[in-house]
Protein backbone atom coordinates (compact mmCIF):
# COMPACT_ATOMS: atom_id res chain seq x y z
CA UNK A 1 0.00 0.00 0.00
CA UNK A 2 1.34 2.93 -1.07
CA UNK A 3 1.90 6.34 1.67
CA UNK A 4 3.22 9.39 0.34
CA UNK A 5 4.04 10.37 3.63
CA UNK A 6 6.34 7.35 4.53
CA UNK A 7 7.69 7.88 0.76
CA UNK A 8 8.47 11.28 1.84
CA UNK A 9 10.42 10.02 5.56
CA UNK A 10 12.19 8.34 3.30
CA UNK A 11 13.50 10.82 0.87
CA UNK A 12 14.21 13.04 3.51
CA UNK A 13 16.28 10.79 5.08
CA UNK A 14 18.15 9.89 1.69
CA UNK A 15 18.77 13.68 0.99
CA UNK A 16 19.77 14.69 4.54
CA UNK A 17 22.22 11.23 4.86
CA UNK A 18 23.60 11.74 1.07
CA UNK A 19 26.11 8.62 1.59
CA UNK A 20 23.36 5.67 1.68
CA UNK A 21 22.25 4.12 -1.33
CA UNK A 22 18.60 4.54 -1.65
CA UNK A 23 16.44 1.52 -0.66
CA UNK A 24 14.73 -0.61 -2.67
CA UNK A 25 11.47 0.13 -1.54
CA UNK A 26 11.79 4.31 -2.03
CA UNK A 27 12.68 3.32 -5.53
CA UNK A 28 9.52 1.51 -6.37
CA UNK A 29 7.21 4.44 -4.68
CA UNK A 30 9.01 6.81 -6.59
CA UNK A 31 8.04 4.88 -9.90
CA UNK A 32 4.73 4.49 -9.08
CA UNK A 33 3.62 8.00 -7.53
CA UNK A 34 4.17 10.79 -9.72
CA UNK A 35 3.43 13.00 -6.83
CA UNK A 36 6.47 11.53 -4.77
CA UNK A 37 8.66 11.60 -7.85
CA UNK A 38 7.64 15.36 -7.71
CA UNK A 39 8.66 15.87 -3.93
CA UNK A 40 11.85 14.30 -4.78
CA UNK A 41 12.66 16.53 -7.40
CA UNK A 42 11.28 19.60 -5.34
CA UNK A 43 13.42 18.28 -2.27
CA UNK A 44 16.61 18.02 -3.87
CA UNK A 45 15.98 20.98 -5.45
CA UNK A 46 15.81 22.92 -2.29
CA UNK A 47 18.61 21.27 -0.62
CA UNK A 48 20.71 22.80 -3.40
CA UNK A 49 19.19 26.00 -3.79
CA UNK A 50 19.50 26.41 0.55
CA UNK A 51 23.12 24.90 0.33
CA UNK A 52 24.23 27.62 -2.72
CA UNK A 53 22.35 30.82 -0.99
CA UNK A 54 24.69 29.58 2.13
CA UNK A 55 27.45 29.41 0.41
CA UNK A 56 26.93 33.09 -2.03
CA UNK A 57 26.87 34.88 1.29
CA UNK A 58 29.78 36.80 1.33
CA UNK A 59 31.50 40.29 2.06
CA UNK A 60 33.14 42.19 -0.22
CA UNK A 61 36.97 41.90 -1.03
CA UNK A 62 37.16 45.27 0.69
CA UNK A 63 35.83 44.41 3.71
CA UNK A 64 38.47 42.16 4.27
CA UNK A 65 41.39 43.86 4.57
CA UNK A 66 39.88 46.01 7.33
CA UNK A 67 39.18 42.83 8.73
CA UNK A 68 42.76 41.13 8.57
CA UNK A 69 43.86 44.54 9.62
CA UNK A 70 41.70 44.54 13.43
CA UNK A 71 42.84 40.96 13.78
CA UNK A 72 46.52 41.37 13.06
CA UNK A 73 45.85 44.21 16.12
CA UNK A 74 44.10 41.77 17.86
CA UNK A 75 47.02 39.31 17.98
CA UNK A 76 49.31 41.99 18.65
CA UNK A 77 47.46 42.88 22.11
CA UNK A 78 46.74 39.53 23.51
CA UNK A 79 50.52 38.68 23.05
CA UNK A 80 51.36 38.71 27.31
CA UNK A 81 54.66 40.36 28.18
CA UNK A 82 56.92 37.72 29.68
CA UNK A 83 57.90 38.55 32.99
CA UNK A 84 61.22 36.38 34.28
CA UNK A 85 60.46 35.25 37.79
CA UNK A 86 63.35 34.89 39.76
CA UNK A 87 64.17 30.89 39.84
CA UNK A 88 63.16 29.51 43.04
CA UNK A 89 65.50 27.27 45.15
CA UNK A 90 65.60 23.75 45.28
CA UNK A 91 64.31 23.38 48.35
CA UNK A 92 61.13 25.64 47.53
CA UNK A 93 60.90 23.70 43.99
CA UNK A 94 61.01 20.08 45.83
CA UNK A 95 57.99 21.68 47.88
CA UNK A 96 56.31 22.97 45.18
CA UNK A 97 57.03 20.38 43.11
CA UNK A 98 53.38 18.09 41.99
CA UNK A 99 53.60 14.59 41.19
CA UNK A 100 50.87 13.13 39.12
CA UNK A 101 49.31 9.76 41.20
CA UNK A 102 46.49 8.03 39.66
CA UNK A 103 43.42 8.00 42.09
CA UNK A 104 43.77 4.28 42.63
CA UNK A 105 46.97 4.57 43.62
CA UNK A 106 46.54 7.85 46.05
CA UNK A 107 43.39 6.28 47.84
CA UNK A 108 45.97 3.13 48.87
CA UNK A 109 49.07 5.21 50.05
CA UNK A 110 45.91 7.71 51.81
CA UNK A 111 44.36 4.16 53.54
CA UNK A 112 48.32 3.08 54.19
CA UNK A 113 48.75 6.07 56.28
CA UNK A 114 45.67 6.35 57.86
CA UNK A 115 46.18 2.81 59.06
CA UNK A 116 49.91 3.17 60.19
CA UNK A 117 48.79 6.28 61.76
CA UNK A 118 46.31 4.32 63.97
CA UNK A 119 48.82 1.76 65.59
CA UNK A 120 51.39 4.27 65.94
CA UNK A 121 48.77 6.10 68.33
CA UNK A 122 48.01 2.64 69.72
CA UNK A 123 51.67 1.66 70.60
CA UNK A 124 52.42 5.14 71.89
CA UNK A 125 49.68 5.16 74.27
CA UNK A 126 51.10 4.41 78.13
CA UNK A 127 50.53 0.58 79.09
CA UNK A 128 47.92 -0.02 81.92
CA UNK A 129 48.95 -1.87 85.35
CA UNK A 130 49.09 -6.23 84.44
CA UNK A 131 46.47 -7.49 86.26
CA UNK A 132 47.73 -10.47 88.61
CA UNK A 133 48.32 -13.85 86.42
CA UNK A 134 46.06 -16.30 87.00
CA UNK A 135 47.18 -20.13 86.42
CA UNK A 136 44.54 -22.76 85.92
CA UNK A 137 46.32 -25.78 87.00
CA UNK A 138 43.32 -29.42 87.38
CA UNK A 139 44.00 -30.55 91.01
CA UNK A 140 42.50 -34.23 91.56
CA UNK A 141 40.49 -34.40 94.43
CA UNK A 142 40.17 -38.00 95.83
CA UNK A 143 36.85 -38.98 96.51
CA UNK A 144 36.08 -42.09 98.81
CA UNK A 145 34.82 -44.55 97.45
CA UNK A 146 31.87 -46.50 98.99
CA UNK A 147 32.85 -49.59 100.11
CA UNK A 148 30.97 -52.57 99.55
CA UNK A 149 30.91 -55.20 102.16
CA UNK A 150 29.32 -58.57 101.94
CA UNK A 151 28.35 -59.61 105.15
CA UNK A 152 27.03 -63.79 105.87
CA UNK A 153 24.29 -63.83 108.39
CA UNK A 154 23.61 -67.46 109.52
CA UNK A 155 20.33 -68.15 111.00
CA UNK A 156 19.23 -70.78 113.50
CA UNK A 157 16.81 -72.77 111.77
CA UNK A 158 15.35 -74.12 114.38
CA UNK A 159 15.22 -71.00 116.83
CA UNK A 160 11.45 -71.11 118.24
CA UNK A 161 9.15 -68.72 115.79
CA UNK A 162 8.99 -65.51 117.49
CA UNK A 163 5.93 -62.82 116.46
CA UNK A 164 5.96 -60.89 113.79
CA UNK A 165 6.30 -57.96 115.47
CA UNK A 166 9.38 -58.97 117.89
CA UNK A 167 11.25 -60.45 114.12
CA UNK A 168 10.79 -56.54 112.89
CA UNK A 169 12.13 -55.38 116.28
CA UNK A 170 15.08 -57.55 115.68
CA UNK A 171 15.66 -57.03 112.08
CA UNK A 172 15.37 -53.16 113.15
CA UNK A 173 17.92 -53.75 116.08
CA UNK A 174 20.23 -55.94 113.25
CA UNK A 175 19.92 -53.61 110.44
CA UNK A 176 20.66 -50.53 113.30
CA UNK A 177 24.04 -52.83 114.47
CA UNK A 178 25.27 -53.35 110.88
CA UNK A 179 24.94 -49.45 110.34
CA UNK A 180 26.53 -48.86 113.67
CA UNK A 181 29.28 -51.35 112.32
CA UNK A 182 29.14 -49.94 108.97
CA UNK A 183 30.06 -46.81 110.54
CA UNK A 184 33.52 -48.45 111.74
CA UNK A 185 35.26 -49.93 109.51
CA UNK A 186 35.24 -53.71 109.78
CA UNK A 187 37.26 -56.64 108.57
CA UNK A 188 36.16 -60.57 108.41
CA UNK A 189 39.47 -61.16 108.65
CA UNK A 190 39.62 -63.94 111.15
CA UNK A 191 35.34 -64.50 111.09
CA UNK A 192 34.83 -68.08 111.50
CA UNK A 193 31.16 -69.06 111.77
CA UNK A 194 29.94 -70.75 115.34
CA UNK A 195 27.64 -73.27 113.33
CA UNK A 196 27.76 -75.08 110.83
CA UNK A 197 24.80 -76.98 108.51
CA UNK A 198 25.10 -80.11 107.04
CA UNK A 199 22.40 -80.66 104.96
CA UNK A 200 21.61 -83.76 103.78
CA UNK A 201 19.43 -84.45 100.60
CA UNK A 202 17.67 -87.70 100.54
CA UNK A 203 16.62 -88.46 97.40
CA UNK A 204 12.66 -89.50 96.79
CA UNK A 205 12.32 -88.00 100.82
CA UNK A 206 9.80 -85.33 101.08
CA UNK A 207 9.72 -81.95 101.71
CA UNK A 208 9.82 -82.81 105.52
CA UNK A 209 12.67 -84.98 105.62
CA UNK A 210 15.26 -82.71 105.32
CA UNK B 1 52.11 41.81 3.59
CA UNK B 2 51.15 41.06 -0.41
CA UNK B 3 49.13 37.77 -1.38
CA UNK B 4 52.24 36.84 -3.59
CA UNK B 5 55.09 37.32 -0.85
CA UNK B 6 53.55 34.36 1.32
CA UNK B 7 51.93 31.85 -1.43
CA UNK B 8 55.21 30.36 -1.43
CA UNK B 9 55.11 28.84 2.32
CA UNK B 10 52.95 26.15 2.60
CA UNK B 11 50.92 25.49 4.77
CA UNK B 12 53.46 23.35 7.81
CA UNK B 13 55.70 26.09 7.37
CA UNK B 14 53.15 28.65 8.17
CA UNK B 15 51.59 26.48 11.05
CA UNK B 16 55.57 26.13 12.59
CA UNK B 17 56.38 29.92 12.01
CA UNK B 18 52.99 30.92 13.79
CA UNK B 19 53.92 28.23 16.70
CA UNK B 20 56.95 30.53 16.93
CA UNK B 21 54.99 33.59 17.80
CA UNK B 22 55.38 34.97 14.02
CA UNK B 23 52.01 37.25 14.10
CA UNK B 24 52.07 37.64 10.34
CA UNK B 25 52.29 33.65 9.32
CA UNK B 26 49.23 33.24 11.42
CA UNK B 27 47.88 35.91 9.82
CA UNK B 28 48.53 34.25 6.51
CA UNK B 29 46.85 31.67 7.85
CA UNK B 30 43.88 33.09 8.65
CA UNK B 31 43.84 35.16 5.01
CA UNK B 32 43.32 31.37 3.85
CA UNK B 33 40.53 30.36 6.05
CA UNK B 34 39.18 33.52 7.13
CA UNK B 35 35.78 33.07 4.28
CA UNK B 36 34.73 29.65 5.45
CA UNK B 37 35.12 30.39 9.46
CA UNK B 38 33.25 34.09 8.81
CA UNK B 39 30.37 32.50 6.98
CA UNK B 40 29.86 29.47 9.36
CA UNK B 41 29.42 32.81 12.20
CA UNK B 42 26.85 34.29 10.15
CA UNK B 43 24.95 31.89 9.08
CA UNK B 44 24.85 30.76 12.76
CA UNK B 45 24.32 34.00 14.10
CA UNK B 46 22.82 35.89 11.16
CA UNK B 47 24.17 39.12 12.08
CA UNK B 48 27.45 40.20 10.08
CA UNK B 49 28.63 42.24 13.25
CA UNK B 50 28.39 39.51 15.65
CA UNK B 51 29.54 37.23 12.80
CA UNK B 52 32.87 39.02 12.37
CA UNK B 53 33.14 39.54 16.37
CA UNK B 54 32.80 35.43 16.63
CA UNK B 55 35.32 34.70 13.70
CA UNK B 56 37.99 36.91 15.30
CA UNK B 57 37.61 35.82 18.43
CA UNK B 58 38.26 31.94 17.08
CA UNK B 59 41.31 33.37 15.71
CA UNK B 60 42.52 34.68 18.88
CA UNK B 61 41.82 31.66 20.54
CA UNK B 62 43.47 29.43 18.15
CA UNK B 63 46.17 31.65 18.17
CA UNK B 64 46.60 31.32 21.51
CA UNK B 65 46.19 27.19 21.39
CA UNK B 66 48.54 26.83 18.35
CA UNK B 67 51.28 25.25 20.87
CA UNK B 68 48.36 22.67 21.34
CA UNK B 69 48.36 22.11 17.56
CA UNK B 70 50.10 18.63 16.84
CA UNK B 71 49.44 18.36 13.24
CA UNK B 72 47.57 14.90 14.10
CA UNK B 73 44.37 16.23 11.99
CA UNK B 74 44.71 18.92 9.04
CA UNK B 75 44.52 22.48 10.59
CA UNK B 76 41.40 23.78 9.41
CA UNK B 77 39.53 20.11 11.02
CA UNK B 78 41.48 21.56 14.21
CA UNK B 79 40.15 25.47 13.85
CA UNK B 80 36.92 24.08 13.05
CA UNK B 81 36.74 22.41 16.52
CA UNK B 82 37.73 25.80 18.05
CA UNK B 83 35.26 27.41 15.96
CA UNK B 84 32.59 25.30 16.91
CA UNK B 85 33.29 25.35 20.64
CA UNK B 86 33.44 29.51 20.73
CA UNK B 87 29.76 29.00 18.44
CA UNK B 88 28.52 26.82 22.14
CA UNK B 89 30.13 28.94 24.34
CA UNK B 90 28.48 32.00 22.91
CA UNK B 91 25.33 29.68 22.51
CA UNK B 92 25.13 29.67 26.33
CA UNK B 93 26.50 33.24 27.35
CA UNK B 94 25.29 35.81 24.53
CA UNK B 95 22.39 37.46 23.71
CA UNK B 96 22.69 37.99 19.84
CA UNK B 97 20.93 34.68 19.85
CA UNK B 98 17.52 35.79 20.75
CA UNK B 99 17.64 38.14 18.48
CA UNK B 100 14.29 38.26 15.89
CA UNK B 101 15.03 37.21 12.43
CA UNK B 102 17.26 39.15 10.06
CA UNK B 103 15.73 40.39 6.91
CA UNK B 104 17.39 40.52 3.55
CA UNK B 105 17.05 44.81 3.98
CA UNK B 106 18.92 44.31 7.34
CA UNK B 107 21.53 42.19 5.85
CA UNK B 108 22.18 44.48 2.66
CA UNK B 109 22.29 47.33 4.84
CA UNK B 110 24.90 46.01 7.70
CA UNK B 111 27.18 44.21 4.71
CA UNK B 112 26.63 47.21 2.24
CA UNK B 113 25.32 45.11 -0.90
CA UNK B 114 28.08 42.81 -0.21
CA UNK B 115 26.61 39.57 -1.19
CA UNK B 116 27.12 38.17 -4.11
CA UNK B 117 23.65 37.02 -5.32
CA UNK B 118 22.73 40.79 -5.34
CA UNK B 119 25.83 41.83 -7.36
CA UNK B 120 26.11 38.80 -10.07
CA UNK B 121 22.92 38.00 -11.14
CA UNK B 122 21.16 39.65 -13.73
CA UNK B 123 18.38 42.47 -12.84
CA UNK B 124 15.74 40.39 -13.47
CA UNK B 125 16.40 37.87 -11.31
CA UNK B 126 17.64 39.93 -8.64
CA UNK B 127 14.21 40.05 -6.92
CA UNK B 128 14.01 36.31 -7.18
CA UNK B 129 17.28 35.83 -5.64
CA UNK B 130 16.58 38.37 -2.81
CA UNK B 131 13.01 36.69 -1.86
CA UNK B 132 15.13 33.37 -2.43
CA UNK B 133 18.19 34.44 0.40
CA UNK B 134 15.50 35.86 2.62
CA UNK B 135 13.31 32.70 2.43
CA UNK B 136 16.31 30.73 3.01
CA UNK B 137 17.31 32.50 5.47
CA UNK B 138 14.16 32.79 7.31
CA UNK B 139 13.94 29.12 6.88
CA UNK B 140 16.95 28.59 9.05
CA UNK B 141 15.97 31.34 11.67
CA UNK B 142 13.25 29.34 12.45
CA UNK B 143 15.50 26.34 13.61
CA UNK B 144 17.08 26.41 17.03
CA UNK B 145 20.85 27.55 16.76
CA UNK B 146 22.05 24.04 17.53
CA UNK B 147 20.15 22.64 14.70
CA UNK B 148 21.30 25.37 12.55
CA UNK B 149 24.72 24.73 13.18
CA UNK B 150 24.11 21.00 12.92
CA UNK B 151 23.02 21.96 9.24
CA UNK B 152 25.28 23.72 8.59
CA UNK B 153 28.29 21.48 9.73
CA UNK B 154 26.74 18.54 7.22
CA UNK B 155 25.72 20.87 4.16
CA UNK B 156 27.83 23.76 4.20
CA UNK B 157 30.95 21.95 5.99
CA UNK B 158 29.89 18.30 4.18
CA UNK B 159 30.60 16.87 8.07
CA UNK B 160 29.82 13.27 8.51
CA UNK B 161 26.82 12.93 11.18
CA UNK B 162 29.56 11.17 13.52
CA UNK B 163 31.77 14.13 12.88
CA UNK B 164 28.47 16.64 13.47
CA UNK B 165 27.41 14.41 16.45
CA UNK B 166 31.07 14.61 17.79
CA UNK B 167 31.64 17.70 17.79
CA UNK B 168 28.78 19.17 19.10
CA UNK B 169 28.38 16.48 21.95
CA UNK B 170 25.14 14.65 20.86
CA UNK B 171 23.81 11.69 19.23
CA UNK B 172 23.81 10.65 15.78
CA UNK B 173 19.99 10.52 16.02
CA UNK B 174 20.03 14.37 17.17
CA UNK B 175 21.84 14.87 14.29
CA UNK B 176 20.30 13.50 11.71
CA UNK B 177 16.98 14.94 13.14
CA UNK B 178 17.85 18.01 13.16
CA UNK B 179 19.10 18.36 9.33
CA UNK B 180 15.56 16.39 8.39
CA UNK B 181 14.00 19.22 10.23
CA UNK B 182 16.18 21.89 8.71
CA UNK B 183 15.57 20.26 5.47
CA UNK B 184 11.54 19.88 5.97
CA UNK B 185 11.49 23.62 7.08
CA UNK B 186 13.93 24.86 3.71
CA UNK B 187 10.98 22.74 1.90
CA UNK B 188 7.95 24.50 3.07
CA UNK B 189 9.17 28.57 3.09
CA UNK B 190 10.99 27.89 -0.69
CA UNK B 191 8.34 25.90 -2.08
CA UNK B 192 10.20 24.87 -4.89
CA UNK B 193 8.22 23.29 -8.01
CA UNK B 194 9.64 20.77 -9.92
CA UNK B 195 8.12 20.33 -13.70
CA UNK B 196 10.55 17.58 -14.86
CA UNK B 197 9.93 15.28 -12.12
CA UNK B 198 11.66 11.91 -13.77
CA UNK B 199 14.54 13.62 -14.28
CA UNK B 200 15.52 13.54 -10.59
CA UNK B 201 14.68 10.04 -10.64
CA UNK B 202 16.54 9.39 -13.37
CA UNK B 203 19.68 11.38 -11.69
CA UNK B 204 18.59 9.57 -8.59
CA UNK B 205 19.47 5.58 -10.86
CA UNK B 206 23.23 7.57 -11.83
CA UNK B 207 23.68 8.71 -8.88
CA UNK B 208 24.04 5.38 -6.62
Amino acid sequence: MHSCKTTRDLMTELLSDGTSPPTHELLIELRCCRECRQEFAALKDTLRLATGVIESVAPPEEYWADYHQALKQKLLNSRVPVVKMPQPSWVMRMFQTSVRVPVPVGLALVLLFGVSLFFATRAATPKQPEAPLTVRVPVEVPVPQEKIVTRIVYRDRYRPAVSRKSTQNNEQSTLARSQKNEAIPSSLVGFKPLEEIKLTVIKGGTGNDK
Amino acid sequence: MANGETEYYNESDLIRRAQAEDTEAFCELAKRYARRIYLLAFHYCRNSQDAEDLSQEVWLKAYQSLDGFRSEASFYTWLRRITINTFLNHQRSRSFLKQGQTTMVQLLAIDASATNIASQVASEKTLFNKVLFENVMNALAELTPSQRLIFLLRHYEGMSYEEVANAMNCSIGTAKKSVWRAIAKLRTRLDVADDAPDKGLAELATEY
